[in-house]
């Protein structure tokens, strides 16, 4: 997911002077890194994709604020974590935020990720996770598929598969475990210099 | 105390935590640090599904395209960017026409200045937010004239999304979706790679970008040219030269290998000559393209109308219907029969003679008699299509019909009083639509996705002709638009570049096998003329 800072420099200058086709392209390049990083911090009940578009739509405003070589990457993600703030703060703002939405410690370890890890490496769970996708068997891919792509409620399911929904829940949170572990095996192995 | 924290984790991640479950919730995670770990990587991989899966990743281009639909449009810095350069480059007389109009760059998404309500049906997913909405369409063919197609052959109204189109013979007419229209003759190869670029492979391609378009890329093996004005044509030779001939404003063009310092201010009646591989400088020949109004195809009628009429119904009834279901027209499996709620004793109410008074063309191949509805209770008609709207595969449908508002009440914006969907029984939560609400504005409705009103309110006692578009696709979204005539509006002969209404994408999957027609209290009306059919001219039947 780096991009190299020789390609994105004529880029840059070409959308500091307002060229707004060079910008959707800079936007192209960002699209994943900065809106994976988003989901996988927005608190739940937030609307990540809103943090994501409004993180472009400000780095445009303030372009001419960026320093040339320096790393564009690092500055959007700044400008990322700002965005990020204001909509955890609207959040919170909500009447009874943490006891319907979310427990406040989740947030708060959100938070502390938001601001102290890597940004960059969200990108790289995105692909180790769609990598370990590949590796579940037909009826695990088709209850994730059911849950995040048409988003069928449990009971459906269970109908489907002639099951309960207390196994429906469980075999999704296996899935969601198995994955997990295969996402940490990969991240490791590829900091280790395998893959 | 592992097992307890699965359960409740997994009654958070699916939305059936109560009060009591998060508060345990919290507690294991407040007294364990390494749970609290865990339970971030998880959240994290399970946002990270929603991302990896299917629609959201398919709407990666949807968001740039939001992304940048959004962004102020600074026009001064533009105008002031683009003069410079020709300040620089050529400083002829064409320059003072440089007062560019606007920049209609982020207004090419806004399109037809509509209104965004909340829906007023129950929607099956709660809300979607910008960069959900899919719009992997990049145009609309518009027209085919003795068109011979290589490979897939689009049919007239049919949206396209990115790829090639190879046109053996003939001439096909092409509307981006930013606004810039294209004439494509044969033999030629296109490849359409957005909204607002195209790659012209070989053939002759004449462009008209106005306003919105402004900015609107074709490329070839040898150039690329950039819109700056209003009408160019390229053309491509199998060997990769091309040459680009400007009939009105101005473009920029560069060699295909060149920077962006190599580009040519090409100003119209000029035309410039790039040899194949894109190397050498370009040589000035004479211009000789035809105006784009000269390749324009011949305007409507054509010897043989294309497409065809499915359904049709000029309701040429009996006065009154207190029982039986009317079945006239053609193209319907049975009469109408009432249904839905709240129906008590309505009666159906037609008026036998004269039909409603619709535009001259329309009117010389109506039928007599409308059907009138004073505003009672909530009421719905339905009537089983002969051909079916099936939303499963790719298909376009054309719908017009004539709506009187007899009973100028007005009411709130959500009390709409009239609506002609389709429906079916099989799945009652896909329908889609056409309606009006109390405030007067038409709207587009789709299951599961906000509607969409016009900016425009209609007026009573005047004669309005609706005419919509059903785009339904396999694997890619579903659309829908509507386009309103006045008394006093002429009839666009072809399918409009603005629509009156252009509904967001969405991504229904039933086949609607009936049309609804429901009536809401809030205003009386009187209805005409509705006829379904596969082409604007279909449904839109032209002077002859």
């Amino acid at each position: 997911m780096r991009i190299e800072p020789t390609s994105l420099d004529p880029l840059i200058r070409r959308a500091q002077r307002r060229d707004l086709r060079a910008f959707e392209e800079i936007v192209r390049r960002f699209e994943t890194p900065i809106r994976a990083w988003a989901v996988a911090h927005c608190p739940p009940g937030g609307d990540a994709d809103e943090v994501a578009q409004r993180t472009f739509i400000a780095a445009y405003e303030r372009l001419a604020d960026f320093e040339p070589g320096t790393s564009f990457q690092a500055w959007l993600f700044t400008i990322a974590r700002y965005q990020l703030m204001t909509e955890a703060t609207r959040l919170r703002r909500l009447a009874d935020y943490h006891s319907r939405f979310a427990p406040e410690l989740l947030d708060r370890e959100l938070e502390r990720r938001a601001v102290e890890e890597a940004p960059e490496h969200l990108a790289e769970r995105l692909t180790a996770l769609r990598a370990c996708m590949e590796k579940l068997g037909d009826a695990g891919r088709e209850i994730l598929h059911w849950r995040y792509d048409v988003d069928i409620p449990l009971q459906e399911m269970a109908e489907r598969t002639g099951r309960s929904v207390g196994a429906i829940k469980k075999n999704l949170f296996l899935l969601r475990q198995k994955l997990q572990g295969c996402i940490e095996r990969k991240l490791e192995t590829a900091a280790e210099g395998g893959i | 105390m592992s097992a307890r924290f699965d359960e409740l984790w997994t009654d958070f991640m699916e939305g059936e935590l109560d009060a009591a479950g998060m508060s345990e919730l919290r507690e294991l995670l407040a007294q364990d640090e390494a749970l609290r770990r865990r339970a971030a990587d998880l959240y994290q991989t399970h946002r990270l599904l929603g991302l990896a899966h299917g629609r959201a990743a398919e709407s990666a281009e949807a968001f740039v395209r939001a992304t940048v639909a959004r962004l102020p449009v600074d026009a001064d810095a533009f105008t002031a960017k683009i003069v410079s350069r020709i300040a620089v480059a050529k400083p002829d007389k064409k320059a003072a026409r440089l007062a560019w109009p606007r920049y209609g760059l982020a207004a090419a998404v806004a399109v037809g200045a509509t209104l965004a309500i909340q829906a007023l049906f129950v929607p099956k997913r709660a809300t979607q937010t910008a960069a959900a909405a899919p719009q992997n369409y990049v145009a609309t063919l518009v027209r085919a004239d003795g068109a011979q197609w290589t490979g897939g052959a689009p049919r007239e109204g049919q949206r396209l999304v990115p790829g090639k189109l190879r046109l053996a013979s003939g001439s096909a007419m092409l509307q981006f979706d930013s606004g810039a229209t294209a004439i494509l003759t044969g033999p030629a190869e296109l490849a359409l790679d957005s909204a607002t670029t195209a790659t012209l492979r070989v053939g002759r391609v004449t462009v008209r970008a106005e306003d919105e378009a402004f900015g609107f890329t074709l490329r070839t093996p040898s150039s690329d040219v950039v819109d700056l004005g209003t009408e160019f044509a390229v053309s491509v030779e199998s060997g990769g030269a091309s040459e680009v001939h400007v009939l009105e404003g101005l473009v920029e063009a560069t060699a295909r290998n060149g920077t962006p310092d190599d580009a040519h201010l090409i100003s119209d009646g000029k035309a410039l000559r790039f040899a194949g591989g894109g190397k050498d400088a370009p040589v000035e020949v004479p211009m000789l393209a035809r105006p784009f109004a000269e390749v324009l195809p011949p305007p409507v009628p054509r010897a043989e109308t294309p497409g065809r009429v499915l359904a049709y119904d000029g309701f040429d009834y009996a006065a009154e219907m207190k029982s039986g279901t009317p079945d006239g027209g053609e193209g319907w499996s049975g009469g109408w029969v009432r249904g839905g709620f709240g129906v008590r004793d309505a009666v159906l109410r037609f008026l036998p003679e004269p039909s409603l008074r619709g535009p001259d063309a329309l009117s010389r191949t109506a039928t007599g008699g409308q059907m009138l509805f004073d505003g009672g209770d909530f009421t719905v008609y339905k009537r089983k299509l002969a051909e079916p709207l099936d939303l499963r595969i790719d298909s376009v449908r054309y719908v017009s019909f004539l709506v009187r508002k007899t009973a100028p009440r007005d009411a709130e914006a959500g009390e709409e009083w009239m609506r002609v969907i389709w429906a079916t029984r099989a799945a009652k939560a896909e329908r889609c639509g056409f309606g009006v609400l109390g405030n007067n504005r038409p709207f587009v409705f789709s299951q599961g996705v906000p509607n969409v009103a016009a900016a425009e309110p209609i007026a009573p006692e005047q004669t309005y002709l609706f005419v919509g578009k059903l785009v339904t696709g396999r694997d890619t979204p579903d659309e829908i638009f509507l386009k309103i005539f006045g008394p006093r509006d002429a009839l666009d002969l072809r399918e409009p570049k603005r629509w009156t209404v252009a509904g967001k994408s969405n991504r229904l999957d039933a086949r609607l096998d009936e049309l609804h027609l429901g009536f809401g209290p809030h205003g009386g009306f009187a209805f005409d003329e509705l006829r379904i059919g596969t082409t604007w001219e279909s449904v839109v039947p032209a002077n002859r």
